[in-house]
């Protein structure tokens, strides 16, 4: 029984990363953490890595902490929320940086629907290249009408 | 008779795809012979040095039941031709699974999804395990290997893993073997406190992952060297 409550739980994370990403990408990298996320709006990428990869940095401290925390004394449930912002940590670099940013050539031609959508939805955040314009700030959940397809 | 064990299970293990090497005409696999060497030769020299220090550690250590006696460098004769034996078998059953069914492949995003699920399982294990001289080293080395494969040669783990799921097959029956399935003692023993202590029938864990890192490493060579000798 332990175990569908940390399964529940690495879910519950994941889902709530998305929340937590939204307002973190709309407050802060859009807010006073912009300095790092300006690099990542201007077209074209000269270098292998952008300021903005800090945020992977930072958002993997805590995952390694709570892995930390959750082996001792024994296995508990701290371990799974860890891995639920692991999860989501990847998941994230799948879709922004591979998908969309295509620093990798992995997932050249989809046809997914539910891709495409994240992808348009990102496009347009991108349009934005100041601070205080912006919109679309999530990454795998984006307003519907993205989905649709091309009228 | 035992203790032709261990020569009897290299030999049984490279006489077929060796056989059918050099008799069959059609795939033709003898005309790669010489790259097949040189690349199995290239991967084994570090994994040999790999193999010694363990040995003089007592991270693992052969039973002189199974084999014939003579050592070179504190390792038995037949666990040096183990590096060019079964890697050969297996180099010929993945070129011959290509050539016969060469849409036996993944596609890359499934590729890509199962290559970061197992980076994940392995980075946690060795995260939990630091310390363990087998599990880290063999886990360091594979967290390597899928880093770069993933950048550079994302076809190949294409191909490799179904591959790699069928020569899994008869790895089990001669790792069985040699870790004591079916004999009264191991040919290979290893010390529980430097693994996981997790086995597969009596095979441990990690040498999924080590057989992986010797043979995807070797076939990286290979097809490198395949490529320019095409070209020529
Ligand atoms: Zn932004
Ligand atoms: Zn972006
Ligand atoms: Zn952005």
């Amino acid at each position: 029984m332990i175990w569908f409550y940390y399964i529940l739980i690495t879910l519950g994370v994941f889902i709530t990363m998305e929340g937590i990403t939204w307002c973190t990408h709309k407050y802060i990298m859009h807010g006073f953490g912009w300095f790092l996320h300006e690099d990542h709006h201007q077209p074209g990428y000269p270098h292998v890595f952008e300021k903005n990869d800090a945020f992977f940095v930072v958002f993997a401290i805590p995952s390694i902490l709570l892995f930390y925390f959750g082996i001792r004394p024994e296995l508990n449930f701290l371990f799974f929320i860890g891995l639920g912002i692991l999860f989501y940590g990847i998941a994230y670099f799948l879709v922004h940086d591979v998908l969309i940013h295509r620093r990798f050539k992995w997932f050249k031609n989809t046809n997914n629907q539910y891709l495409k959508g994240l992808r348009k939805a990102h496009k347009i955040h991108h349009k934005h290249l100041d601070k205080p314009d912006g919109e679309c700030f999530g990454m795998l959940f984006v307003p519907f009408k993205y989905f649709k397809k091309r009228q | 008779m035992s203790q032709y064990l261990y020569l009897i299970l290299n030999l049984g293990s490279i006489s077929i795809p060796l056989l059918y090497s050099i008799f069959e005409k059609k795939f033709h696999f003898i005309q790669y012979f010489k790259i097949a060497f040189i690349s199995i030769l290239l991967v084994a020299i570090p994994f040999l040095i790999w193999d010694g220090l363990f040995t003089i550690n007592g991270i693992w250590g052969f039973n002189s039941d199974y084999f014939i006696g003579t050592k070179f460098f504190g390792m038995p004769m037949e666990e040096w031709l183990f590096f060019f034996c079964i890697p050969y078998a297996c180099l010929f059953t993945h070129e011959v699974l290509k050539y016969y069914v060469p849409n036996f492949k993944l596609s890359k995003s499934v590729t890509v999804i199962l290559s970061f699920l197992l980076i994940v399982l392995v980075l946690l294990l060795l995260i939990f395990n630091f310390g363990k001289w087998y599990t880290t080293l063999n886990f360091s080395v594979f967290l390597l290997l899928m880093v770069y494969s993933l950048k550079y040669h994302i076809k190949t783990l294409q191909e490799y893993y179904p591959s790699f799921l069928v020569i899994l097959i008869p790895f089990l029956i001669v790792n069985g073997i040699l870790t004591g399935s079916f004999i009264e003692e191991p040919v290979v023993w290893y010390n529980n406190d430097e693994n996981l202590g997790f086995r597969i029938f009596t095979i441990p864990f990690e040498d999924v992952f080590y057989a992986f890192n010797l043979l995807f490493s070797i076939q990286l060579v290979f097809n490198y060297l395949k490529k320019k000798q095409l070209e020529k």
